[in-house]
């Protein structure tokens, strides 16, 4: 878990070092047990802020992050130098259980069958991390380690893109460009916000559009 | 030029004068705000803004009580400029060129406003007043992209909701940045697109 540089503070990434120093104390119940507080209260946090974007305030203050999680500002401060040092946590934190959402599916069948299929299960997780993502999206210009797990996530959502379709490979790159375009959160949100159509709409549009492209 | 003491004796003069003062602070401000997004700074604070306008904090929020009204006095001030820029291009040709041309245009628009639409796209949910506002900028451009393309009210509602999702700044900052595509290569797929919606093979 050691992404970012450590504060003076307790956190996870110092457990081992401080571990084979605190057995011999002889106050090691007393450390240990603060220990554990100090770790219950960091995960709380995580966890809070990770409620907060997940309801959709996508850049939640450090007080309504405090107040949620029933620490005082002070103990959150221990915790996190600052946002993007939370942020990365929580994208820890979600990450393995958001790329879960994505596999699976039935991905056998023709490429038409296999592009409706691809999308409706592609975009029934975008609905579910939607928020995440774009919280992700709007501290992108303000954190370079969101930017590098933007991009991995971005990597990960070809991949399986190419995973439904492995046509998708030998096409020229124009197409093959569009297509992931097409196919992408951002498409989907697009259609789904500001053009303000439904699931259902989307899904139809995004399909037949694939289609098309495909030449299928 | 009228004295102060010219000037007390004629409070209406005076009142108007200091309307125009305040007028032009604001506009002093919502220009500040212009040239910050320009150097990239998208969520200026408040000191920022008084700092670049070259007035106190506390006549900042003297004129502006809250960041809404702040947006709503920027939209107006600005929005003719870029409306116009939305109303440009060239609409001749046939329907192969007027893709072209269509494309080249919005996306020439999107490259020159991308520091005020990323700004947008951060304030869009938290704020009623940009979301409303980035609606009508919506609104103006899907107008006149059918300008340029009147073949699209023509298409099924599917196909014409895909065009208007293809020749986006969504879409142009997908291609540009998330997929890491030049900017030849980004207009090249969105024509791309459009003729596979547009003309029939």
């Amino acid at each position: 878990m050691c992404h970012i540089k450590n504060n003076s503070g307790p956190s996870l990434c110092s457990d081992g070092l401080n571990g084979s120093t605190v057995i011999r104390s002889p106050n090691f119940e007393f450390k240990d047990k603060r220990r554990l507080r100090s770790e219950n209260s960091r995960r709380a946090i995580v966890l809070a802020a990770l409620e907060l974007l997940e309801e959709g305030i996508l850049q939640p203050t450090v007080q309504q992050i405090a107040e949620r999680a029933g620490v005082g500002g002070r103990t959150y401060f221990r915790h996190f130098a600052d946002m993007e040092e939370l942020f990365v946590e929580v994208h820890n934190e979600i990450y393995t259980s958001s790329v879960e959402l994505f596999r699976g599916g039935d991905r056998s069948g023709l490429v038409g069958e296999r592009i409706e299929k691809s999308v409706r299960h592609r975009t029934e997780a975008f609905e579910q991390v939607g928020n995440l993502i774009l919280a992700t999206q709007v501290m992108f210009w303000e954190s370079e380690a969101l930017r590098e797990n933007l991009s991995n996530a971005q990597l990960d959502l070809r991949k399986d893109l190419e995973d439904w379709l492995p046509e998708l490979k030998n096409l020229a790159l124009e197409k093959r460009e569009a297509i992931v375009a097409i196919a992408s959160f951002d498409n989907w949100r697009r259609l789904r916000e500001r053009q303000n159509l439904t699931p259902d709409q989307s899904r139809q549009i995004i399909s037949s559009l694939l289609c098309k492209v495909f030449d299928c | 030029m009228p004295t102060e003491a010219k000037l007390a004796e004629l409070p209406a003069i005076e009142s108007d004068g200091r309307r125009q003062r305040t007028e032009r602070t604001r506009v002093a401000i919502v220009e500040a705000l212009y040239e910050l997004m320009e150097e990239g700074n998208l969520v200026p604070t408040a000191q920022e803004l008084a700092d670049k306008a070259g007035i106190g904090l506390r006549t900042y929020f003297r004129r502006f009580k809250s960041t809404e009204e702040l947006f709503e006095c920027f939209d107006a001030h600005f929005r003719p400029s870029y409306e116009e820029l939305i109303w440009g291009g060239r609409r001749t040709g046939d329907l192969e060129q007027r893709i072209k041309n269509a494309v080249q245009h919005f996306t020439d628009c999107f490259t020159s406003q991308r520091n005020i639409m990323l700004s947008t796209h951060t304030f869009l949910w938290r704020s009623p007043v940009i979301s409303r506002l980035y609606t009508h900028t919506l609104a103006t451009l899907r107008e006149s992209v059918e300008g340029f393309l009147p073949e699209l009210k023509e298409l099924s509602k599917d196909d014409r909701e895909a065009a208007h999702a293809v020749i986006s700044f969504e879409m142009w900052h997908r291609l540009k940045v998330h997929q890491n595509l030049s900017k030849k290569k980004s207009r090249e797929i969105m024509e791309m697109v459009l003729r596979a919606l547009l003309i029939a093979t």
